[in-house]
Formats: structure tokens, sequence, C-alpha cells
């Protein structure tokens, strides 16, 4: 076929060119302006607990019972929020939140760094140093994110107490520790699973041991999903009650089990504006790593850990 | 000559799959041996095996007369290249290269030496610190390379090193790994299923399916003389045509034309179904077809110029036949041309067993 044959079968007529030409241009439909109406009033209506707590919080008794439950406080008090932290009543004791606080410090400082260490060697060796039958405990490991806790809680009350670390802080560690394993481990094994296995290679022909792979090639790289690691584990720990009620022990209460103490103390009159600021002052510390971290959470979630 | 690698025997089964069975190879010190074919035919779990990253079945592997089957990979004497470059991200080119010398607990003016000359052979030198992330596909492949340089090894393996990057680039690289082995003569394994890369870097090509070897031969004997349909339809492109016929006699009657295979060398008699084969770079066409023994009336029914020449396609006794014509020549489909070609020139093959005859 010749050029000419060509051209000559395109038309001759000249061609509209007024027409739409760039990109096109953002319109705001009223589809639109529903979806946003939609979105702010929905996070209205859940930040509304919050709202009242914080002014509840603020408010001195005697306001309270007025019943003006959103009402920003006539006459602002930051009393309750020094109660809460330093003199509630928990029982006998009245020191506050403030043992509680260090307690839950102590353990997730403990728990976080000791799991996600375990939990990456696991997943390390699970995905580049297969053995025969390392499939059979992977399933195992994942099965394990699936048992209720509480059906293990009694076996495990009867392992501690044999060990003698019923009720201790290695005892509250170590079971933080094995209920972390199986969705960190997750975690991990679908990390190093997503790295080329050429990596792994490469570092095995340049003579790179089990360790010496782990620890110069395969640990720098983990960093993101560590970072990930550490949020999941912080925040669960942190909110953690159960394990906290059964294994920690009076010594190392920690500060969700405490606060439960002063908000369900059944002597004397209920000090709504104490147990607002104490519950805020719990829930801060996942509250302020969530915002701080919010990206990386998203990420975490999205690699398939969710933790209940 | 003396032997560098040798594999006796060698099999490997992944549960009841059978990836490599029996196989046997040796090879020559400085030589440079590639293993081609496609995806899944066990050249790469055969590398994997001489690295001593897989661990074997049965048989024995031997590099420079040592008997490493048993060996962990850096006891070996290799070094070896991947597809992905596999270099750590974390580290600098500099503490890339030097990685497995500082695993080796070498002296420090030792590997600070061997740095040096691996840079400079691949002339990375102004990269040493910078990060694989900051480096391009052809520089990143270069580290790689520098990588099993400094471990100053008998052997290299290359795991189809090429096949990352664009189409430029790996022909520049090719020809710097033609000369990085003509400069430093050592042996080299490549795998790769690019038979462009096969043919112009192999001293000797091993083409494999399904675990096996077909052919092992140098590439002028592999182009011309494949040793069954499998190696001849797999090297060539556009691929040989392939003629389905009747051998009787030394003539084969291809759907009713006959071909008469004069001074063709048969390896041995045979009577019956047969498939003749012919490169399209051999068929000739218009005044230089009136030479050839053969000679047929065709027409042509699609032409695809590639710009050093064009491929032409068109039927021989209805089977499909193309061939490859001088770009300057004028061709359209439905124009009837003289098309000839040597039968010598091709390949004769048992149409049961496949094999060469």
């Amino acid at each position: 076929m010749t050029t000419e044959a060509i051209s000559s079968r395109l038309p001759t007529g000249a061609i509209d060119t007024s027409g739409p030409r760039g990109p096109r241009p953002k319109s705001v439909t009223i589809g639109r302006i529903g979806v946003y109406a939609f979105l702010i009033l929905s996070a209205l209506f859940f930040l509304l607990p919050l709202w009242v707590m914080v002014v509840t919080s603020l408010k001195t008794m005697p306001e309270i019972r007025e019943g003006h439950l959103f009402n920003w406080p006539a006459l602002l008090t930051f009393d309750p929020w020094l109660k809460a932290w330093d003199t509630a009543c928990t029982g006998r004791d009245c020191n506050g939140l403030k043992p509680g606080f260090w307690n839950s410090v102590k353990i997730t400082a403990l728990s976080v760094p000791v799991s996600i260490v375990i939990a990456m060697i696991n997943g390390y060796a699970l995905s580049f140093w297969r053995y025969k039958g390392s499939e059979l405990l992977f399933g195992i490991l994942i099965f394990g994110a699936f048992v209720p806790y509480q059906v293990v809680i009694y076996p495990l009350i009867i392992g501690m107490r044999e060990l003698g670390l019923f009720a201790t802080l290695p005892g509250i560690v170590i079971v933080h520790t094995i209920f972390g394993m199986p969705i960190l481990t997750l975690l991990y094994r679908n990390f190093f699973a997503s790295l080329p296995i050429e990596l792994f290679k490469a570092g095995r022909v340049d003579g790179a041991g089990f360790w010496g792979i782990f620890f110069r090639i395969m640990l720098p790289m983990s960093v993101p999903i560590t970072i990930v690691a550490v949020i999941l584990q912080t925040t669960g720990i942190w909110n953690d009650f159960l394990f906290g009620t059964v294994f920690a022990g009076r010594e190392n209460m920690p500060m969700t089990v405490q606060l439960n103490n002063i908000v369900t103390t059944t002597t004397g009159i209920r000090e709504y504006n104490v147990n607002m600021a104490a519950t805020i002052l719990t829930a801060a510390v996942p509250l302020v790593v969530y915002f701080i971290s919010g990206k990386w959470f998203v990420r975490g979630i999205a690699a398939g850990a969710v933790k209940g | 000559m003396t032997t560098s690698v040798s594999i006796k025997d060698l099999s490997l089964n992944f549960g009841n799959v059978k990836v490599l069975e029996s196989l046997d190879l040796e090879v020559a010190q400085g030589e440079f041996i590639v293993l081609l074919g496609p995806s899944g035919c066990g050249k790469s779990t055969l590398l994997n095996c001489i690295a001593g990253l897989l661990d074997v079945s049965d048989g024995q592997i031997f590099i420079s007369g040592k008997n490493v089957t048993w060996d962990e990979p850096k006891d070996r004497g290799i070094g070896m290249v991947f597809q992905s470059y596999a270099l750590y991200p974390q580290m600098t080119v500099e503490k890339n290269l030097s990685f497995g010398l500082r695993v080796a607990r070498m002296p420090k003016e030792e590997v600070e030496a061997r740095v040096k000359r691996a840079a400079e052979i691949l002339q990375i030198e102004p990269l040493l610190q910078r990060k694989p992330v900051e480096l391009s596909g052809g520089q990143r492949q270069r580290v790689a390379i520098g990588r099993a340089l400094v471990r100053d090894v008998d052997v290299f393996l290359f795991d189809e090193p090429l096949s990352n990057l664009d189409a430029k680039l790996r022909n520049d690289l090719r020809i710097e790994i033609k000369r990085l082995h003509q400069r430093l003569k050592n042996t080299m394994i490549y795998v790769t299923h690019d038979q462009i890369e096969a043919m112009t870097l192999a001293d000797r090509i091993a083409i494999m399916k399904n675990g096996v070897i077909q052919q092992l031969a140098d590439p002028h004997t592999i182009y011309n003389k494949p040793t069954n349909l499998f190696v001849a339809g797999f090297i060539g492109s556009p691929s040989m045509n392939f003629l389905k016929g009747d051998l009787n006699g030394g003539t084969i009657n291809v759907s009713g034309t006959p071909i008469p295979l004069t001074n063709y060398a048969f390896e041995q008699q045979l009577n019956g179904a047969a498939v003749l084969g012919v490169r399209p770079e051999h068929v000739a066409i218009g005044e230089e077809a009136r030479k050839m023994p053969f000679q047929v009336e065709s027409e042509i029914e699609i032409v695809e110029p590639m710009g050093a020449d064009t491929v032409a396609w068109t039927k021989l006794g209805g089977q499909q036949l193309t061939f490859r014509a001088a770009a300057e020549v004028h061709l359209e489909p439905g124009q009837k041309v003289l098309i000839g070609f040597d039968p010598a020139r091709g390949s004769v093959f048992n149409a049961e067993t496949g094999n060469r005859i």
C-alpha cells in the first residue's frame, strides 16, 4: 500500500476543534456536597462522647448535677484531673492512677521489644530458612491467632504458678509475648516473603550465615515494618485489661485495671468528673500513638494485621 | 585443557517433581557456557545447585577438581550475579562490594585493594559512596558483577543478569560481559532465555528442556545442525520453518510438492514421516532463487518490515513458510514470487522421535 493511497482515504473537510480540550474541569456536584455533609455529621456524632468526657472532667460536681451534659463548664476546674492522677481511691489505696501508669509503662516497655524480637526471628526463619515442617509450624502459629483468649487462660495460670511466675512482672511480659506472637510472626513473615529471595541467596554466596544475614542484611531493611509492629504492640498491650487483671498481680496492676477499680468503686458518691479525667488519661497514650503514627498504622492494617 | 566445573549424574527432585535428572556436564577451564532454555526447563535450578543454594537429591559437583557437593556456597570458589541485582539496599556500593570480604574477616588493606581493582575494571569508581537506589539499572548490574569480582573466584555464575534491563542497555552490558571474560579468562556459567545472548556470548551452549540437556555444542553447530526439533525451533528468530512430509529415497514429499534432498548429509537412513527444517534466512527470492537447487512459485500472505530486513509469510504445499528478504525488495500481500532454497543447508528430522537424521 502506498502513502498516497492511505492519505486519499483521510477525510478532506476541516474538523470542528472548538470542543473540549485539555484537562476536564472539576465541578462541584450535589452528590459531592451530600457526601461531605454526611462525613462531617458522622464525624461530629462520633466526637460527641469525647466532647462530653472532656467538658464533664472540667466541671465541678454541683455543676454536673445540674444535668447540662453538653455545656461548656461555667466554672472551669482542673481538680478532677489532679485527683484522678494523684489521689483517687482504688479500694484502700488513694494514690490515683499514677502507680498504674508506671506499671503499664513497665509492662509495655518490656513486652513490646521482647515480643517483636522473637517474632522478627520467627518470621525471618519461616520465610528464608524453610525446613521440613516449617509450613506446618507456621500454620499452627496462625491458628493461634484464632484461639479465644478465655480458653487458654486457666491452663496458663496453672503453668505460670508452676513456674513461680504468676502475678509477677516477668509473668505478664511472657503472657503478652505469647499472645502477640501469631499476629507479629505473620506480619514479619509476610514482610520478609515480599523481599526478593535473591537478596538472601546473595548473602549466602557472600558467606553470611543465619545470624549474619539476619543482622547485617534483613534487620536494617525491616525498619518500616518494625514501626508498624511497635505501634500494634504498644496500643494492644496498653489497652489490655484481661491479662492485666489475671496475670499482673496487685504489685504490677496496669493502668486499665486501676481505672476500672476507680470507676466502679461502690462506696461514697460517684465523682463523674474524676472518672472522666481518669479515663481520658488512660486512653491518652494509645491516642497519642495513633495521632503521631496514623500513616504507619494504616499501613499495618493493610499488611493484614488487625489486632482485636 | 583442564576441567573447571564437572557435574556428574546430578538429580534434583522437589517432592515428586523431577526438576533435573541424571545430568552430566563438563565445563573446561576458562570456558563460557550458556544454559539456554524456556522458563521451567531447570536451567536456573542447575545454576543454584552449582552455587550450593539448593541441596541436590543425587549426584556430585566438582569445582576446580574439588568435590563441593556438600560445601556451603562461600566455600565453593564461586561468585554469583542475580537477575534482580540483589544489592543490599542499605549499604553503599563500596560496602556492597566488600560485604563478602568483611564477613570473611579479610584484612582492611586487602579489602580496599580488591574493591578498588573491581571498581576500576567495571568503571564504577565514582559510584562507590552511593546507595543502590541512586543507581540506574545498568550501574546496579555492574555493582552486582563487581561483588562477584572481588571474591577473586574461579567460577562466575550468572542468573539471567540482563533480563531486567532495557534492550539498549542489554546490548551494551552483553558486550561488557564478553570483554570481561576475555580479560579475566575465568570460567563462566550463564543462564538465560535469550538466544541472542546465548549465541553471542557462549563458547558452548547447553540447550535445556524439562531438566535434560538437549544439545551441548558451540553456537555455530547449534544454529546449523540442531540435534532435534526442539533445539531447531528454539534457536533462530523468526523460527525455523518445519515442512512435514514423507521421506522416500532421498526425496521428501511435502503435501504433493517433492523436494529432493540432494547433498544432504544424512546421519541415518529413514523412509517415512519426516520434517524438513529450513531457516527463513536460507530462503532466497527472485534472481537469487533461480540459483537454488529447489525452487517454487508462491504467493505472499503477510509482510512484516523489520527495518534491516523484511519477513514474509507464504505457503509451500499448504504449509506455513516464512522467509527473510532484503529490506529493499518490494513485497506486497497477494504478490507471486519465486522462492528457492538449498535443502542441503536445512535439517531433516524424524517426525516421530523429533531427532535429526
